[in-house]
C-alpha cells in the first residue's frame, strides 16, 4: 500500500501557504460578500441605492452648515467647496464602511467560522470586497456629480485607478485591525463609530487642511501626515483636476502599503483562535 | 492520525471579555477555569474504515472531531491528515437570511468546489437533500432537519476524502437516513474516511467497523465496532444500576417524599456544543439508553433488575 502524504492540521506553515491556502479559497472570498450584501438589502425598498444616497445626504447636511450657514468659501478663501465636499465624503465614505463591516465580520459570521475551517483572513478581505463593489458604483455617481458641478473631465481621472488600489488595501488594513480588536474586545464595535467620527474630522473631509484655516505649523504638519488626508487628497486631485502632489501620492502609497502588511500579520497572529468567537 | 492530543479550554467565569474587566484586571489575575476537554488522546484511521465515537454528553467527542478539522486550538500533540477533513455538525454552517441555492454556493465554495462544478450538480444537491421546492426559500424557514439534510448534500456533492459527522443526521427522518447512509457507504467503499460521532448505537453499528469510546477527555476504548459498543453498553447498564441502588435507597429512607424525588428524570441534551460543555459530574449519565430509545425515563420505579 502507498504511504499516503500527511500534512499537518492548522495553518502553522509561512506566509506562502497561507497565502496559497487563501487563493484556493477565492472563490468563497468573492460568496461571502456578495451573499452578505444581498442578506443585507433584501428587507429594504430602496436596497443598494441607499449606499449612494446615504453619502449624498450627508454632503447636502454639511453644505448646509459649512457653505450655507457659515460661508466658509467667502471667509476662508477656499474654492470651490461643493465638488471638494462631494468627493471627500465619498471617498470617507468607503474608509468607514470598510472598516465598521470588517470589524462586526467575524462575529457577524460566527456560524461559518464555527463549522468550517477557512483562513479567517476571508471574512475582513470579504468586507472590504463588498464595499469596495459598492465604491465603485459610488464612483461612477461620484463623477457624475463633480461634471454636474462644473468640474471639467480630464487626464487625470485616470489616476483614480491607482488611487482606488491604494485607498482599498488602506481599508483593508484597518478593516484587518479593526476586527482583531472587536475580537479580543466586543466594546470596541461601540468605540468605532466615534473614531470614525474622528477620522473624519481630522482627515479633511469637511474642511481643507491648509495654512488658512490651521496656522500652527506642527498641528497642521501632523494632521497631513494621517494616512486616511492623503489617500483622500489623492482621490481629490485626481477627479477634480488640482495640482499633483507628490508627497501626497508617496505618502499614502507608503501608509497603504505599510497598513496592510501590518494589519494582516496582526490580525493572522490569532488564527486558530478565532473559531472560539 | 492523532498523536497524543490534548485540548484544553480556557473557560472565563464571566463569559464576555470587555474593556472594563481588561482595565480592572490588568493589576489581577483574569479568573479563568481550565478545562481538559481532550487528555492525551492518540488513534490511526486509514482509508475506507468508518470510526464510531461514542462517550456520555460532555465527553469530548465533539471536541476531538473539531480539532481533526481544525477548529479549536491544540494544547498539546499534534494531527495530521491526508486531505482537508469536512465537518458536519448539529449546528448548520449556513446563513439563514439567505435561500438554499445562495447556501449552496456558499457552503460549497468553502469546500473549494468551483462554482462552475456547483452550477453542474445544484440539481444534483437538491434532489438528494429532497428540497426541490424550496430551493429559493430562505433558510431561516426551514426545519433542522431540512437543514440537516441540505448541509449533507453540501459536505457531500463531491465525495471528501474524510468526512466528519456529528449528530448532525440525528434529525433527519427515516427515508433520507437510509439515502444518506448509502452514500457514506459508498464513499467508505471508495477508500474515504468517515468519522460518526452518534447517540444511536444502532446507527454506530450500522456504520461503523471501529468505534472510539471517550469518557472524559480520555480514549477509554477503540476497537471492533461490536465489542466496544458492547463494552459501553454494560457500564452505561451498571451506572443505571447503581443510580437506581442509590434511588431506592432514598426512597426507603424517606418512602412519603419518595414521588417527589423521583420526578427529576435526567435531562437528555443531545446538540452539545464545545462552548457549553460543562464538566459532567460522573454520577449525571445522560447518555441514551442504547437500542430502545424511547424508553422509560430512568427515575421510574425500578423493573426487576439482576
Amino acid at each position: 500500500m502507498q504511504q499516503p502524504r500527511l500534512r499537518t492540521v492548522g495553518y502553522q506553515g509561512g506566509m506562502r501557504s497561507y497565502l496559497a491556502e487563501l487563493w484556493s479559497h477565492r472563490e468563497f472570498a468573492m460568496t461571502v460578500p456578495m451573499g452578505q450584501l444581498q442578506a443585507r438589502n433584501q428587507d429594504k425598498v430602496l436596497g443598494r441605492a441607499w449606499y449612494l444616497l446615504n453619502p449624498m445626504i450627508l454632503v447636502g447636511i454639511y453644505y448646509l452648515i459649512f457653505q450655507v450657514i457659515l460661508g466658509i468659501e467667502e471667509r476662508r478663501g477656499v474654492e470651490d467647496y461643493l465638488p471638494f465636499l462631494t468627493v471627500g465624503v465619498i471617498a470617507y465614505t468607503y474608509t468607514r464602511s470598510t472598516v465598521q463591516f470588517g470589524s462586526n465580520s467575524l462575529v457577524k459570521s460566527r456560524r461559518l467560522v464555527q463549522s468550517l475551517s477557512f483562513p479567517r483572513t476571508i471574512l475582513p478581505l470579504g468586507s472590504a470586497i463588498a464595499q469596495t463593489a459598492t465604491y465603485l458604483w459610488a464612483t461612477g455617481a461620484m463623477l457624475g456629480l463633480v461634471l454636474l458641478m462644473g468640474v471639467r473631465p480630464g487626464w487625470s481621472w485616470l489616476l483614480l485607478a491607482p488611487a482606488l488600489v491604494v485607498h482599498g488595501m488602506m481599508n483593508l488594513g484597518l478593516a484587518l485591525f479593526a476586527a482583531r480588536f472587536t475580537f479580543h474586545f466586543a466594546d470596541f464595535s461601540n468605540l468605532l463609530p466615534f473614531l470614525l467620527r474622528l477620522g473624519l474630522y481630522v482627515s479633511g473631509v469637511l474642511i481643507p487642511i491648509n495654512a488658512d484655516l490651521i496656522p500652527n505649523d506642527a498641528l497642521r504638519w501632523t494632521l497631513q501626515i494621517n494616512p486616511i488626508y492623503n489617500v483622500l487628497e489623492m482621490t481629490r486631485q485626481s477627479v477634480l483636476g488640482t495640482p499633483l502632489v507628490a508627497r501626497t501620492w508617496l505618502l499614502g502609497t507608503a501608509w497603504a502599503v505599510l497598513l496592510l502588511a501590518g494589519g494582516f500579520a496582526y490580525f493572522r497572529r490569532v488564527e486558530d483562535r478565532y473559531s472560539s468567537v | 492520525m492523532v498523536d497524543r492530543l490534548a485540548v484544553d479550554y480556557e473557560i472565563y467565569v464571566e463569559r464576555n471579555r470587555s474593556l472594563r474587566r481588561l482595565l480592572r484586571g490588568s493589576n489581577r489575575e483574569r479568573q479563568t477555569r481550565r478545562i481538559h476537554a481532550i487528555k492525551q488522546v492518540s488513534m490511526v484511521a486509514t482509508t475506507g474504515e468508518s470510526v464510531g465515537v461514542i462517550g456520555h454528553n460532555g465527553s469530548g467527542k465533539t471536541t476531538l472531531l473539531r480539532a481533526i478539522g481544525g477548529l479549536v486550538p491544540i494544547t498539546a500533540g499534534q494531527i495530521k491528515v491526508r486531505s482537508n477533513p469536512v465537518l458536519l455538525g448539529v449546528r448548520a454552517a449556513l446563513i439563514s437570511d439567505l435561500s438554499a441555492r445562495q447556501n449552496i454556493f456558499l457552503g460549497g465554495t468553502s469546500l473549494r468546489i468551483p462554482r462552475s462544478e456547483l452550477d453542474a450538480r445544484l440539481d444534483d444537491i437538491i434532489e438528494f437533500a429532497g428540497l426541490e421546492e424550496f430551493v429559493d426559500v430562505p433558510l431561516r424557514a426551514f426545519s433542522s432537519g431540512m437543514r440537516a439534510r441540505l448541509q449533507f448534500a453540501i459536505a457531500t456533492a463531491v465525495t471528501p476524502d474524510i468526512l466528519m459527522i456529528d449528530e448532525a443526521l440525528s434529525v433527519g427522518d427515516a427515508e433520507f437516513k437510509e439515502r444518506s447512509d448509502a452514500r457514506i457507504k459508498e464513499m467508505i467503499a471508495d477508500a474515504g474516511t468517515v468519522f460518526l460521532v452518534s447517540h444511536s448505537m444502532r446507527s454506530v453499528l450500522d456504520i461503523c467497523d471501529r468505534v472510539l469510546w471517550i469518557d472524559h477527555g480520555e480514549l477509554v476504548a477503540d476497537g471492533p465496532a461490536e465489542e466496544v459498543v458492547e463494552a459501553y453498553q454494560a457500564h452505561v447498564e451498571r451506572r443505571r444500576v447503581a443510580r437506581r441502588k442509590r434511588q431506592a435507597k432514598k426512597a426507603a429512607a424517606e418512602q412519603a417524599a419518595a414521588e417527589e424525588s423521583a420526578a427529576k428524570p435526567a435531562p437528555s441534551d443531545p446538540g452539545m456544543s464545545p462552548a457549553d460543555q460543562p464538566p459532567v459530574p460522573p454520577s449525571d449519565d445522560t447518555a441514551d439508553p442504547p437500542q430502545h430509545a424511547p424508553d422509560e425515563p430512568p427515575s421510574d420505579p425500578p423493573p426487576a433488575t439482576p
